[in-house]
């Protein structure tokens, strides 16, 4: 790492220099495993999960110990474990909660994937929950830009600089904001590039749909820095292009299709991802796409199906009405993988 | 999910909106020099504002300009209190409420038992959403308290605002909501809805300008803790339609010190991102301010806005 760039990084933001030089040291703590080891094994495919309530809007942490469970059981090659996202409602939970679905996901994992968890909400809260991670021996965050969203570039850095040096954990910046604000290339660019240089911020996931920010990374792509493609159609551009992981929602209900498709993507086979997602991973996404606000519940419907746990979901995502609940469990079966 | 049963009747939001009507004024949260937030300091500023006498005045805290999104529970909880008490009685306390579903819920309750007048429930993050979900969100949160709510939603689905307004309406404590279309022509098509059972609250001087001739009763500001006579006779000319005695105000008054907001050196700052410079002003003036939090920037041309501060500034 170049410290004259450092430094300037440090004037620019004007923060101390004494925690980066902590950092510069710092091997991942779950496993003892260098930074660069936990890219290695962050490559692959970033199985986005829910997160399981109970009918009475409670969590269902042993619910969601045993789906991650499911995974280390069968398909864990090249997976990661992502917790409490959107996908997972992250935005609806409170700090205890998202404590113990780390926890949950560490135990089911098994040491055998990676476990990424998501962090939002503002400075005070961002700070508790990443703290909470570490504790619960996550392995790396998964940083979401601040919620509100008229942020500079300038103080984006310097909120997402605070978090990230607050642990000695992996963090891969997220740039989508609390509140869906369209994520703005050029602006993110800069971001990144800037946090590229700490340390333990290891890679980002690019909610920008195009290769812009990927490429403006040069030679930290793709060893150095993880570039995760967000979504199936994100990952046929960029994961010929240096991508090296993507974020899959289906991962949960067809995980090696969704490994196949990642494989594929980074050997360039372009015609082979195609047929893995026109054959069996578009077909399952279905049942997020049946009605508006499907994207969590449709998901949540299906892994019930599968005999695993879903449950409602909370305000303001949608709810599965009770006259699609057939069509989804149909689609779930036969399509899923057993 | 939601257990508590509120005592409101549908005959009493009438008499409890007209006490909201009138100049929302959204104060900024002190911090030291810590980042730690300044609870003395809210107290102070709104003691200050509360000994003047001046009618048709709430005060929001906890809002966008009160950092609402830099906060954890404890400290929105503090300050809400700090308000309240700086209040003494004399003003109504509107605290704003953010965050998912049970982070904003908790801070609902506290807000309540802290000695808030009434809640302002900011639209909920993540997505995607449907207005189904958004009124559940906003329904479940006015339901589990019994004090008045303001809803601020956002959204771009086809009809959202009058849907979701018209299903909102038939929770007896949800009292008006902010305005976030920028326009009239929605507030205009509630009639009589906005004139006798919510209120319809503009968003700062420029939209309060066509919407106080429109029908709006109440509107809100970043300038009210430091020209706080000159918003309150800006809204009474609106209520009363006379836009040249608005203008006039506006001109004069508020838009010289609007520049606070705007002076920030950096090319990407987007228009009205100046919570350090009312900071910085108030600090002038001899009040609490102090630092902002990430992502917020702090301002560099603090004696610029010190000397625009004192110009224009209103003696307390």
């Amino acid at each position: 790492m170049d410290m004259n760039s450092r430094r300037n990084f440090i004037k620019n933001t004007g923060l101390a220099v004494g925690s980066l030089a902590v950092l510069g040291t710092v091997g991942c703590k779950k496993q003892n495993r260098t930074m660069a080891e936990l890219i290695k094994a962050c490559r692959g495919v970033h199985n986005f999960l829910t997160t399981p309530f109970k009918s009475n809007g409670n969590l269902d942490s042993e619910g969601f110990y045993k789906n991650v469970n499911f995974h280390a059981d069968r398909h864990s090659k090249n997976m990661s474990i992502v917790v409490s996202c959107n996908l997972g409602e992250l935005f609806s939970l409170d700090l205890e909660e998202h404590q113990a679905l780390a926890q949950a996901a560490v135990s089911g994992a098994q040491g055998k994937m990676p476990v990424i968890q998501g962090i939002a909400g503002g400075y005070k809260l961002s700070l508790q929950m990443a703290r909470n991670a570490e504790a619960a021996g996550v392995d790396a965050l998964m940083l979401f830009a601040p919620p509100h969203g008229s942020s500079t570039a300038k103080g984006i850095l310097e909120y997402m600089y605070q978090v990230t040096t607050s642990v000695r954990m992996g963090v891969f910046v997220n740039m989508v904001h609390g509140h869906q604000s369209q994520p703005v290339a050029e602006y993110w660019a800069k971001v990144i590039e800037e946090l590229s240089e700490l340390p333990n911020v290891i890679g980002f996931q690019d909610s920008s749909g195009g290769t812009q920010v990927g490429h403006s990374l040069g030679s930290l792509i793709p060893d150095d820095f993880l570039w995760i493609a967000r979504g199936e159609k994100h990952a046929t551009q960029a994961l010929p292009m240096g991508a090296r992981a993507y974020t899959a929602a289906v991962a949960c209900l067809v995980p090696k299709a969704c490994y196949d498709f990642w494989e594929y993507g980074i050997s360039g086979k372009i015609d082979k991802m195609q047929k893995v997602l026109q054959t069996q991973i578009d077909p399952m996404s279905a049942v997020r796409s049946l009605r508006p606000g499907y994207s969590a519940a449709g998901i949540k419907v299906a892994l019930e199906t599968m005999g695993r746990a879903g449950g409602p979901t909370r305000p303001p995502m949608g709810q599965v009405l009770a006259e699609d609940r057939p069509r989804i469990s149909e689609i779930a079966r036969q399509y899923a993988e057993i | 999910m939601v257990n508590t049963q509120p005592e409101f009747s549908r005959e009493q939001p009438k008499e409890l909106i007209d006490t909201f009507r009138g100049v929302h004024c959204y104060l900024p949260t002190p911090f030291d020099s810590n980042l730690q937030i300044d609870t003395k300091g809210m107290n102070h500023n709104v003691s200050l504002l509360a000994q003047n006498g001046l009618n048709n005045l709430s005060f929001v805290v906890t809002g966008g300009l009160g950092e609402l999104f830099a906060l954890d529970l404890e400290e929105h909880q503090a300050v809400v209190k700090a308000a309240v008490k700086g209040a003494a009685g004399k003003y109504k306390i509107i605290a704003g409420i953010r965050g998912g579903y049970k982070f904003a819920l908790t801070m609902a309750r506290n807000a309540e038992k802290s000695g808030a007048d009434a809640i302002l429930i900011f639209s909920p993050p993540g997505g995607p959403q449907t207005i189904e979900g958004q009124e559940r969100y906003f329904k479940d949160i006015a339901n589990s308290v019994n004090i008045g709510v303001f809803v601020y939603p956002r959204g771009t689905q086809k009809n959202y605002w009058p849907t979701l307004i018209q299903r909102l309406v038939t929770q007896p404590n949800i009292l008006g909501f902010k305005d976030g279309t920028g326009g009239i022509s929605f507030g205009r098509s509630l009639g009589s809805l906005v004139r006798d059972r919510l209120i319809w609250t503009a968003r700062g001087e420029t939209h309060a300008l066509q919407a106080l001739t429109a029908g709006a009763q109440a509107y809100a500001t970043a300038f009210g803790s430091l020209i706080p006579r000159a918003c309150i006779e800006f809204w009474k000319y609106g209520l009363k339609g006379n836009i040249k005695g608005m203008k006039k105000i506006l001109s004069k008054r508020i838009q010289p010190l609007e520049k606070i907001r705007h002076l920030l050196p950096f090319p990407d700052a987007p228009p009205g991102f100046g919570v350090a410079g009312i900071k910085t002003a108030l600090e002038a003036l001899g009040r609490a301010g102090g630092p902002v939090r990430p992502p917020k920037l702090q301002v560099e041309k603090k004696s610029l806005i010190a000397e625009i501060a004192v110009e224009y500034g209103e003696q307390l």
